[in-house]
């Protein structure tokens, strides 16, 4: 009943995104509003229907119906509710209908909340059906969470919704259920987020194709686009850093991002996104960068479905994949079509894209936005090389090669200097024309500022010359974002208000700028986190008898005693007893421990973590006696500074919660006509 | 009104100049925070390093054969447990680093190694990065060179746009400062 | 816009269309590998030479005429433990009667998979896949996996798991004669 229910709501889905593709085209062509509005209805339409089908799935496993083939194969009997509600998105049937959800939920509020001009409307509708309508198509017809399993004549078994000839219905007792790694509350936050942020960037791709269709190339799509792109970077950026929480506590090496192909084609939206929010700003105050504005929207949406094909496919392998090749093929006809269809565009309307104004400085904030806008999306491009190059080595040669971190860090590494240097040099310039004079006051303090930090580093010992380059620069670019928000606040003050009333109006009335500089104050503090862990990071291991202590660093760890559990699941536990203690103070007792899944075969390590803002110490077990006379072998990482990275993340959110705003339009608008109709949410 | 130039300087230089007490507690602040930081990337080398540190430290360049994405210093297989065996088995024999990385990749194939080899096909790998990086470069500063060019041309032809950044009294340094 | 402007312009476009082809072929390429994978019964069994540990080459073409079976192993699976007995079992019944065996260690370290053999007694031929190169041809995801070639270089049979009885090797030998 249920199941039916749920192929019913995405087939009937499928259908009524048909019909708002054929109706908006046919409104655009004949000129006809009602057909465009029925179209934008059939849109909105879409998400509750959606709904359903989300809905009818999960209670299907929470109801334990494990005839139903995705129920079996992501869930099982013994997980705990919270684990069973995310197994909704735990396979790929699953988490395409999530995907799907998303999408339609974002782009009913999108035409829910603007009112478009009608052509504009039409592209934007026809545009976001599609999309919907392919992946519908996919989750309709070819990945189904909705299929049953069946026992053919043959015995085997077969994943189908309707009974095929002569075949049993197959009732599993118990579903496979979750693969131990997963079982994480990181499986809770991470790949929703992660989906947001991806499927969120629809939106102001639809504006982008939309405006470029109907002609509406002037700011009007841009003022639309914010907010959204906004909110669309902000759960990417979420996205990306729970995944490396996520990693961090559970796959046991002490690190936080492995540069695996799908994590790096992650990332790459979220560069070009990033370069978007502030190439935006650009065409708002100068009319200039039109053109890398679509670029840079569409490449973002590109990489979005690059990154969905190759976790998709199998074409790559990697930990996050999921492979099934008849949706890989549909992927890349999808893909290809996308591309093909916006580069036809770009170049149609190309020359109408051409900035109104030109640059009249090099020292002026517009270069360095261009700069910005550069550095970026070579980053981008180089980590699309690391992605490939493996195809494209196994298709030249035939030998197949793996592309490590040390590519992506020696190649990206240099460029990410740049970015925090220009994050550093861009406050201090204005647009048009910034005087010599007027940036060599400016840069005074900052820069003499971090000559004093470089010194202090030369002094206490430090050699290293990326942590050299790497923490001067950071130190230049915090010492002028807090000159920025000191300027605005010392003034406030001299003017008799109080400190809290200084802070909030340097927020409120210019609510972007310093938004946008609390985030770059919080991608400082995760740089550091980064440089951290990345550049000085130590690991020993040793096999301890008890008693016996291992030091790392400023820590020694001392091996007390081990003991071995079963818990109520079957799971198996071997958990150890350390004591650590730092300048001979003792600082805890901490409990490293592995889980052996027998159902699986698989074991999960289960590290101690020792987190303080100077640094991590992570202590992993790796192997023991039978007997805790026997001894066991520990692997400990020292991870300095490595905490700077979350607390760098909440800073960030603060930021782009500061930048974006009231959610639903804007109560006061002065002087500017509104560019939305205020919600009535 | 035209103001002298000392007080226009050090009005200017007010507003980054800290009150004295705050510069600093900032720079302290700093002091202590790169402090946490082991000035040392490697611990002390001893004359014969942990056996277990040393297997790692050549484990971490090669990946698990039959893991995704996990070096072999980190794999908990048993066949990873067998190759890291085979490492220190080697070590010991006094095989360097190169030689057992260069044996691996012959044994089970070069996408073993963490990082592509320098030889061959695979040398692209680091050549099209660099090259795409100067080019694009030289790309940049060109367009942006024209861009001046340009936009020189059409300020010298055209009304003069009064100067952004006439100060207006309170220091304000931006046209913009109001809304977003 | 002047001639020349309008035909650079076109040039431009061919040449980033040109650049996306590329890049589409590029992905295509192992989609279309995928799909003619999948090594099922029927297709022809890919060609290979490896040396045994006891230095001899083997290529599997010479073998024409012979119903071969090829299991890929290594020291560190239990499941090939199991069935190594089957499989030495089946040599000992069959290896006159002109059916070839072939053991391919797959991704083991040369010391452990000599005292596997020696272990578990087996005198067939078995040698080290050197360079992953044979392992990939046969889609080998895991060990262990058995292939049995009909005389003609058509696989006959795929097996993916360890043998639970001698009977079930032998039924596939006998029905790839």
């Amino acid at each position: 009943m249920l199941k039916d229910l749920g192929y019913a709501s995405t087939l009937t889905a499928f259908l009524v995104s048909l019909y708002s593709i054929t109706a908006a085209a046919v409104g655009k062509k004949q000129k006809r509003a009602d057909w465009i509005e029925s179209a934008r209805r059939g849109l909105q339409l879409l998400f509750p229907l959606i709904s359903v089908a989300v809905g009818a799935l999960l209670l299907l496993i929470l109801g334990d119906h494990f005839e139903i083939a995705y129920v079996y194969s992501v869930s099982s009997l013994e997980l705990p509710v919270y684990l069973k509600a995310a197994a909704l998105w735990g396979g790929q049937e699953g988490s395409l209908l999530f995907w799907v959800w998303c999408m339609a939920a974002f782009t009913s509020a999108a035409v829910r909340r603007h009112r478009f001009e009608i052509n504009f409307q039409a592209v934007f509708v026809l545009i976001t059906a599609s999309t919907l309508a392919f992946f519908l198509l996919i989750v309709t017809f070819f990945d189904n969470p909705f299929d049953s399993l069946w026992q053919l004549a043959d015995g085997s078994t077969a994943a189908a919704f309707l009974q095929p000839s002569f075949s049993l219905p197959v009732i599993p007792a118990n579903g496979q259920g979750m693969n131990p790694l997963l079982r994480h509350p990181g499986m809770i936050f991470h790949p929703p987020m992660q989906y947001l942020g991806f499927v969120s960037y629809v939106i102001p791709f639809g504006f982008a194709m939309a405006a470029l269709i109907t002609g509406q190339v002037d700011n009007r799509w841009i003022r639309l686009s914010r907010k959204w792109s906004l909110a669309a970077w902000l759960f990417l950026s979420l996205g990306l850093v729970l995944g490396a929480r996520w990693a961090y506590d559970v796959l046991g090496w002490g690190g936080y991002w492995g540069w695996d192909p799908v994590e790096t084609a992650a990332l790459m939206p979220w560069l070009t996104g990033t370069a978007f929010l502030h190439s935006i700003y650009v065409q708002e105050k100068r009319a200039m960068l039109r053109r890398w504005n679509f670029v840079l929207i569409t490449l973002t949406y590109l990489l979005v479905l690059f990154g969905t094909f190759i976790s998709r496919s199998g074409i790559i392998s990697s930990v996050h994949a999921f492979a099934s090749s008849t949706v890989a093929i549909l992927f890349f006809g999808f893909i290809s079509l996308t591309a093909v269809f916006v580069l036809l565009m770009l170049y149609r309307h190309w020359n109408e894209l051409s900035s109104e104004n030109a640059v009249q400085s090099l020292l002026s904030r517009e270069v360095l936005f261009l700069l910005n806008n550069a550095v970026f999306t070579g980053i981008a491009l180089v980590c699309l090389w690391g992605v490939l190059f493996p195809v494209i080595s196994e298709t030249f040669t035939g030998q197949k090669v793996t592309v490590g971190p040390s590519y992506y860090e020696s190649a990206t590494g240099p460029l990410w200097v740049v970015v925090l240097l220009l994050m550093g040099i861009a406050p201090l310039t204005v647009f048009f024309r910034t005087s010599v004079s007027r940036l060599r006051t400016m840069i005074l303090f900052p820069a003499a500022g971090s000559a004093v930090v470089l010194a202090i580093l030369l002094l206490s010992g430090m050699r290293s010359a990326a942590a050299l380059i790497g923490f001067t620069v950071l130190a230049f670019t915090t010492l002028v974002t807090l000159a920025e928000f000191w300027r605005s606040i010392h003034i406030r003050l001299s003017r008799g208000e109080t400190i809290p009333q200084a802070l909030k109006r340097t927020f409120s009335r210019n609510r972007r700028r310093y938004g946008g500089y609390l985030i770059h104050l919080g991608i400082i503090l995760m740089a550091v986190g980064i440089l951290g862990i990345e550049l000085f990071q130590q690991d020993t291991q040793q096999t301890l008898k008890p008693g016996e202590t291992l030091a790392l660093g400023r820590y020694i760890v001392r091996y007390d005693d081990i003991s071995f559990y079963e818990t109520s699941g079957g799971i198996q536990q071997a958990k150890a007893e350390v004591t650590v203690s730092t300048n001979s103070r003792s600082a805890g007792v901490y409990l490293p421990r592995r889980d052996y899944y027998p159902s699986w075969g698989q074991s999960v390590t289960v590290p101690a973590i020792r987190s303080t803002l100077q640094d991590d110490l992570y202590i992993r077990l790796i192997d023991w006696g039978e007997t805790k006379a026997e001894g066991v072998t520990l692997k400990l990482y020292l991870n300095p500074l490595f905490n700077f990275l979350w607390l760098g993340t909440g800073v960030l959110v603060l930021g782009t919660l500061a930048a974006a705003g009231p959610l639903f339009g804007r109560k006061e608008e002065k002087g500017k006509e509104p560019h939305a109709c205020v919600s009535t949410d | 009104m035209p103001v002298s130039r000392q007080t226009e300087l050090k009005s200017k230089l007010l507003p980054f100049l800290l009150p004295p007490a705050v510069l600093p507690a900032l720079l302290l602040a700093l002091l202590l925070l790169f402090m946490a930081v082991p000035i040392h990337a490697a611990s002390a080398q001893e004359a014969t390093p942990p056996p277990d540190d040393a297997v790692n430290a050549v484990a971490a360049q090669i990946y698990c054969p039959v893991c995704d994405g996990v070096t072999l210093d980190a794999c908990e297989t048993k066949a990873c447990e067998q190759w890291r065996e085979d490492i220190r088995d080697r070590l010991a024999a006094g095989w360097t680093e190169e030689e057992i990385l260069g044996y691996f990749a012959e044994q089970y194939g070069d996408q073993v190694l963490a990082a592509p080899p320098p030889r061959g096909f695979s040398l692209l790998i680091y050549i099209v990065p660099a090259a795409g990086i100067v080019t694009g470069a030289f790309f940049l500063t060109r367009s942006i060179w024209r861009w001046r060019t340009q936009g020189q041309e059409e300020a010298r032809t055209s009304i003069r746009v009064p100067n952004q950044e006439a100060k207006t009294a309170d220091g304000k340094h931006d046209a913009e400062h109001t809304g977003e | 816009m002047t001639e020349q402007k309008k035909q650079g312009k076109a040039g431009i476009l061919v040449l980033l269309l040109g650049g996306l082809l590329v890049l589409l072929v590029i992905l295509a390429l192992p989609l279309i590998r995928a799909r003619e994978a999948g090594l099922k019964a029927g297709s022809e069994a890919p060609d290979f030479t490896f040396t045994d540990f006891e230095g001899s080459t083997h290529t599997l073409s010479s073998y024409r005429g012979n119903v071969v079976v090829i299991n890929f192993w290594a020291s560190w699976c239990d499941p090939c433990a199991e069935e190594a007995a089957i499989l030495e079992q089946a040599y000992q019944e069959y290896g006159d009667e002109d059916v070839v065996f072939l053991g391919i260690a797959y991704s083991d370290t040369e010391s452990k998979s000599r005292a596997y053999v020696d272990d578990y007694g087996v005198t067939y031929p078995n040698g080290p896949d050197k360079g992953t190169k044979i392992s990939p041809e046969y889609h080998v995801a895991g060990v262990p996996e058995t292939f049995i070639i009909d005389p003609a270089g058509v696989l006959a049979a795929v097996k993916i798991g360890p043998f639970s009885s001698l009977e079930e090797l032998e039924t596939l030998i006998l029905q790839a004669k």
